[in-house]
Order: structure tokens, then sequence, then C-alpha cells
């Protein structure tokens, strides 16, 4: 019935759905404005995109649950807080830095206690604890950021490696590493059974409180990586950073095809997910429109990337 | 059909969204100033846009006015000098 020969284009918007909306934007905002398609304005979106893609990557994992994590920004502002804190009283960098990722990653693993042993759903768990992060940061600073960090953080946010910005790096590692993770590890595949089938998964012997437990620390820790570039890129650590980051990492994810209904998704569509985000974002200024176009804009982006998403599994199963 | 009708609605969305600025910004050679504030949408701020409008008004320019949406949000901020520059703007607020 279809034709196999040639491009044939419907189906490849039906199955790259984020990667053709990606595509369509950019090649417009090359056509309307000539400040768009040119190496550094490529690589400032990719600067910029680095800090949601990396906590998206995270989220990807919890959304593949049947989860959701509110709780990524208060996490991130919380770790750099303690950090921050640590390094104006002359703790060593690393041990700082290394404290930030333990920090963010047993933040997670809670928020996985409270979900599988409280039975509390994550929305309300991760709503909690979002609260209750962002109150302590704000008690332990009185809501002023705590800025004069030492001159090597800014290394993670402004620093490049042979023309590389390492923003850019840590989150394409990032991206491979947990690709890697949830496709060829055990931990990886149980994510997806447990999204998919919870009771069949646990009855099939396999620890399902556990997964749980461990997609949020994953979460968690990507958050407090996020965290350091955040904290490299600004030079201060800010009580109220990464408010936006709870609902734009769900949308980077949800627009790269991750279902929120669990079982579904890939670190591949979230990353576009993000750039996506990235492009409208830098693509307004460079317009010269108004950023609350954007917001109309994106709304649009996220049904329409659901929207054809759907067709595609719709498509799937009726083949079977 | 159902696809084809999909993908053309796709397209006629961006180019919606997109089209009316081409146009103003077909008009070049008008002095671009871009005005950066803390929160988009708190009442200060936006009175400090009307007064920039009203001033550019007087030698004809074009405001972008842009920043974060709430308050306190440095890394958006950056993102939003960082895309100026970019533009190439006249000049930065």
């Amino acid at each position: 019935m279809e034709k196999t020969q040639g491009f044939d284009y419907k189906t490849f918007i039906e199955k790259y759905g984020a990667l053709a909306i990606l595509a369509l934007c950019m090649i417009v905002l090359t056509i309307i404005s000539p400040y768009f398609l040119t190496a550094l304005n490529l690589k400032t979106i990719a600067i910029q995109t680095a800090v949601i893609a990396i906590i998206a990557i995270g989220q990807t994992f919890v959304i593949i649950t049947g989860g959701i994590d509110l709780s990524v920004g208060a996490n991130l502002a919380l770790s750099n807080i303690l950090t921050a804190s640590m390094m104006t009283s002359g703790v060593p960098l690393w041990i700082c830095l290394v404290t930030a990722l333990a920090f963010s990653a047993a933040f997670g693993y809670v928020n996985g206690l409270a979900i599988t042993k409280m039975r509390v759903p994550p929305f309300i768990v991760t709503l909690g604890t979002m609260s209750i992060a962002r109150g302590i940061a704000l008690v332990m600073t009185n809501g002023t950021p705590i800025s004069r960090l030492p001159e090597a953080l800014s290394w993670f946010g402004r620093g490049e490696i042979v023309g590389l910005p390492v923003p850019v790096l840590i989150f394409i590692v990032a991206a491979i590493i947990f690709n890697w993770v949830l496709n060829h590890t055990l931990f990886g595949r149980y994510t997806y059974a447990v999204g998919s089938n919870m009771e069949a998964t646990r009855l099939s012997g396999i620890d399902t409180g556990r997964t749980v437990r461990m997609v949020y620390l994953v979460s968690g820790l990507l958050a407090g990586l996020a965290g350091i570039v955040l904290m490299g890129r600004l030079g201060l650590a800010h009580p109220t950073a990464g408010a936006d980051y709870n609902m734009n990492s769900v949308a980077a994810a949800v627009i790269g095809g991750t279902s929120l209904t669990g079982g579904v998704g890939n670190i591949f569509g979230t990353m576009i997910g993000a750039l996506i985000m990235g492009v409208l974002d830098n693509g307004f200024v460079l317009l010269g429109l108004s950023s609350f176009y954007q917001e109309i804009a994106i709304g649009f982006v996220v049904i329409m990337a659901v929207y054809l998403d759907l067709l595609q599994q719709t498509k799937l199963r009726e083949r079977r | 059909m159902k696809r084809t009708l999909l993908s053309a609605l796709a397209l006629v969305l961006v180019f919606a969204i997109t089209c009316p600025i081409g146009i103003c910004a077909a008009k070049e050679k008008e002095l671009v100033i871009g005005l950066v504030v803390m929160s988009t949408s708190s009442e200060y701020w936006l009175g400090v846009k009307a007064g920039a409008e009203a001033a550019l008004a007087k030698v004809g320019g074009k405001l972008i006015y842009t920043g974060p949406k709430s308050t306190n949000d440095v890394a958006e901020q950056i993102s939003a000098v960082e895309n100026l520059i970019i533009r190439r703007v006249d000049g930065i607020l």
C-alpha cells in the first residue's frame, strides 16, 4: 500500500515528529533572520539548552516509569546553595562537586523511598519535596544569592575543550551514557517494564520498588549535575534558581515522544525536545518579538508533537 | 489524506507565528534597542517598557523587550543578553 521507494516525507514526519518540527523551526528562522544560522548562534543555543537538557534526561527516566519529578528545580537550587556555601568557606572544589552530586542523588532517592514505601503518588511526593527544598534553600540564604564562587568553577559553564563548550560536552556525554543505560542494561529494561505494566513486572520477580527508587536517584543526580553547570555559567548560587525547570524538563521529554502514561520514551527524542525549546527561545529574540509569543508557540509545539506521536502509535497498533 | 493535512497544518502554523515578524524585520536601518528586564510581566518593568517605547518612538526606533517570566531567573537573563548580542542590536538596556 505504501510506497517504499524514494523519500516518503509523511512517514518521516510521523516517525520523527519532534525532529521534523525542529528542522522546520530552523529552516523558517534561517529564511527570516540573517542572524540565526551562524556558528556562534548555534553554539549559543546549545549552551543555553545544556542545563535543561541534562535535567530532561533524568525526567525521561521518571516519566517512562509513569511518574513525574516536580522537585528537580528545587533539588538543583538546594544542592547549589549547599555546595556554594561550602566553597565560600574554603572546602576544596572537587569535594564540593562530589557533594553536589551525592546530595542531589540522595534527594532523588528520598523521593523514590516516599513513593515506593509510603505509596504516595509521585506527583504529590515531588510537589511536597519541591516546596521543602525550596524553603530550606531560602531559609539558609535569607533569599539572597551566594556569589564570589571560585574562579575554577566557571570552567563548567564557560570553558571549552578543542572549541567545544564544556556544558554542551557534558550534556552530550550524559545523553550517550544514559541512553546506553536505558537500552542496554537490566535497570534500563526494568524501567520500561515498570512503566508498561507495574503489576506484571512485579509478578515476574523484578524488584519494582528498587527500580523506581533508582530512577528517582538518576533524576536527582542529573539535577545535581545540571546545577554544577548552572553555577559555572552564573558564577553564583541562587535559592530560587530553576523554578521553570520542572515544567520545561517535562515538556522537553513529552515533545520528544515520552508518554506520560509510561512505558514509552527515549533520550534522543528528549534532546530534540529540549533543542526545540532552545531554538524557539533564541529565535523569538532574534526576530525581535516579545517573549510572550514564545509561550504560545511552545504550547502549540507540545500539542502537535504529542499528536504526531499518537498517530505513529495508532498506526503501529493497526499493523499488528 | 489526514497526514497531508497534518503536515500542511504544521507548516501553516509555523509560518503564521513567524511571518508577521518577517515583514517588520524587512524595515532595517532603523534603530533597534534591546531591553532586558528582571521579569517581563511585572507592572514596574512594563512601565519601564512603555517609557522606552515612547522614547524610541521619538527617534523612530524599535524595541525588543525580553527577559525571564519570573524574577531572579539569572540564567534566563544571561541568555536574553546573549541572544540580543547575536541579533546585533544597536544597544542593550
